[in-house]
């Protein structure tokens, strides 16, 4: 009987995370040791069968970017873990780390072997000083166990090692090319767009995935692509990490299976237990700040798996969903939800910098109900017009949370507005 | 800064890291963390310069673009709560009321003692324990206005100065 819970499995059981010998007692490299033992056809095979998505949000195969990492030829290859988790609403990333961190170090290992790079980062946020002095520690542990180094297992050749990147906090970091250059130690703005599997970081072939994505590999090789890709959909293998924030009962980090019903995740005693006050949902929101944002009327049927997300045009993204019941006011929720877009501008197009203020500003006038009859089309356009010049996602997006939110509850917006008042005619831009 | 590090230790930490460019958020963090006023003052930011090999204007221009960094000393607690919507929905919107009506100052502003200061800052990732207070690495999880009175009166009292 295998676990249904794989990636949360090790979770409060070991009472020194960063001790490599605890960690292989249950069950620990045994995915790497797999691997080591198959070819590089077989594990490739492998990935692709047990259909294992990024975790990160971003929706790529893995096993397609591992391919063009590996057929990319350069004499430095690099594998990050970006868990800098910016994301409001999720704490999967730091939770793995905290609680599990040699399964992401496993885990980015065997990302190392299957495409040849040699250089790691952890990508980690650096205020959390006792997580990185934690991470630091494992990572010394494994290097004394031989697995991290040179010839990793003794397999030469095998050689890999893990360096820890500081960060000082920025959301567009998570565009790869604003996650470079801040890495490198230029300031963390993306300039222009790169293909990280091609030219990625110092410009040569680099896989970049979250800490969920790099725990998920040891998982697949040990468990086999069938049992892994069996824990989900067939078009999606494993569990997804899923963080429970807002008006729910049991607000946390749970582990379900891929192709679970949306109202078990919200409503079920072993996951969210419903809200916290036993009224209805009124609204959830998926993803992210940067998903869409739907009356819960709207999820009865659906299913929290990527393809099924897909044809209604959603995404799981990290795996955050906020709930509220209707105790919220929609413009309540929407203020902070702009306030973090417009502090998260890294300023470098207009349309975004002043934009993102804009709609903040908007927004709070709808709050303080003192719009003015055309408001609301203004704020429409400005929020078109920031996400149509937008050079990177964080300003692209905004458009998804505001937008959903007026086609969910047009009521609450035009009770924003002061229909007597005069009329105000200007061109938002 | 100065007045809680000796240029020796200061020098020593920097060169415990690698001199090379990519490296320098890693030690502006880790120098700003390990001082007392938790800022990057301009020695400490020239020193970095030099052994990464970038510009003074360079530095400055990590600092004032990344929220961790900090240009001006920092009160000795810096009370920081989350202005994300998640923890806005578990109504944390009284802490930012409760700090300004008990301290007597802006967010953002140090009390006279140079003791407390608070922030609102982004998602810290302790959603689940909202409404909460971050201080440095600890978090004081589920308040009400009463645990908040009580912190500030522990603060001042010194009652946390082993663990913060
Ligand atoms: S869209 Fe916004 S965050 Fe992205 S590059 Fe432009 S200004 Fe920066
Ligand atoms: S949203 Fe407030 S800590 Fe995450």
């Amino acid at each position: 009987m295998i676990t249904r819970q794989p990636l949360t499995s090790r979770f409060g059981r070991v009472k020194d995370i960063t001790d490599v010998a605890a960690y292989e007692q249950l069950q620990g490299y045994e995915g790497l040791n797999q691997v080591l033992d198959a070819t590089e056809t077989q594990n490739l095979n492998t990935l692709i069968e047990g259909a294992l998505w990024s975790r990160s949000g971003n929706g790529t195969n893995v096993a397609v970017d591992c391919q063009e990492v590996l057929t990319n030829e350069a004499e430095t290859k690099y594998i990050i873990c970006n868990a800098d988790e910016g994301e409001p609403g999720t704490f999967k990333d730091k939770a793995l780390l905290r609680s599990d961190p040699l399964a992401v170090i496993e885990g980015m290992t065997i990302a190392a072997y299957l495409t040849h790079a040699q250089v790691g980062y952890i990508y980690v946020r650096g205020e959390f000083r006792d997580l990185i002095l934690e991470l630091m520690q494992t990572i010394e542990n494994c290097r004394a166990a031989h697995l991290l180094g040179k010839s990793i297992f003794d397999v030469p050749g095998f050689d890999f090692d893990i360096k820890i990147s500081e960060s000082a906090g920025a959301y567009v970091c998570q565009e790869p090319a604003a996650l470079f250059n801040a890495m490198s130690g230029a300031t963390g703005r993306p300039g222009g767009r790169v293909t990280p599997t091609k030219a990625g970081f110092y410009k040569q072939p680099t896989l970049v995935e979250d800490a969920e994505t790099f725990a998920n590999l040891p998982v697949l090789y040990r468990l086999g692509a069938k049992a892994y890709q069996s824990l989900g959909t067939s078009e999606s293998g494993g569990t997804k990490l899923v963080c429970l924030t807002g008006q729910v009962k049991n607000r946390g980090l749970f582990e379900v299976p891929i192709g679970l019903e949306l109202t078990t995740i919200l409503n079920d005693p072993e996951f969210g237990g419903g809200s916290q006050d036993g009224t209805p949902f009124k609204f959830i929101h998926l993803g992210g700040q940067s998903g869409m944002i739907l009356p819960a009327e709207n999820i009865t049927d659906l299913i929290y798996s990527p393809e099924a997300l897909q044809a209604e045009h959603l995404t799981m993204g990290t795996g955050a969903i906020v709930a509220a019941t209707e105790a919220v006011n929609i413009l309540d929720y929407l203020v902070p939800v702009a306030r973090f877009f417009m502090d998260e501008s890294c300023g470098k197009c207009p349309a975004c910098r002043i934009g993102t203020v804009r709609i903040y500003e908007a927004l709070q006038t709808l709050q303080k109900q003192e719009g003015v009859p055309g408001d609301l089309t203004r704020l429409a356009h400005m929020v078109d017009h920031v996400a149509s010049q937008a050079s990177c996602f964080v300003g692209q997006v905004v458009a998804n949370p505001i937008f959903s939110a007026m086609a969910a509850f047009p009521e609450e917006f035009k009770a924003g507005v002061d229909w007597q008042a005069e009329v105000v005619k200007e061109v938002p831009w | 800064m100065d007045n809680t590090m000796t240029l020796t230790k200061k020098v020593a930490l920097i060169h415990s890291f690698e001199p090379e460019p990519d490296a320098a958020v890693n030690i502006l963090l880790t120098l700003q963390q390990a001082t007392k006023d938790a800022y990057v003052d301009e020695a400490s930011a020239r020193l970095v310069a030099d052994y990464v090999g970038l510009t003074l204007a360079n530095i400055y221009e990590l600092v004032s673009y990344y929220p961790a960094l900090n240009e001006q000393p920092q009160a000795r607690y810096v009370l920081t709560f989350c202005h994300s919507a998640p923890c806005a929905v578990s109504d944390n919107g009284f802490i930012e009321k409760t700090l300004h009506q008990i301290l007597g100052i802006d967010e953002g502003q140090v009390t006279d003692d140079g003791l407390l200061a608070y922030q609102g800052v982004a998602c810290v990732g302790a959603c689940e324990q909202a409404p909460f207070i971050k201080i440095k690495d600890h978090i004081f999880p589920n308040l009400t206005t009463d645990k908040i009175q009580q912190l500030v009166a522990d603060l001042k009292a010194g009652h946390f100065d082993d663990i913060l």
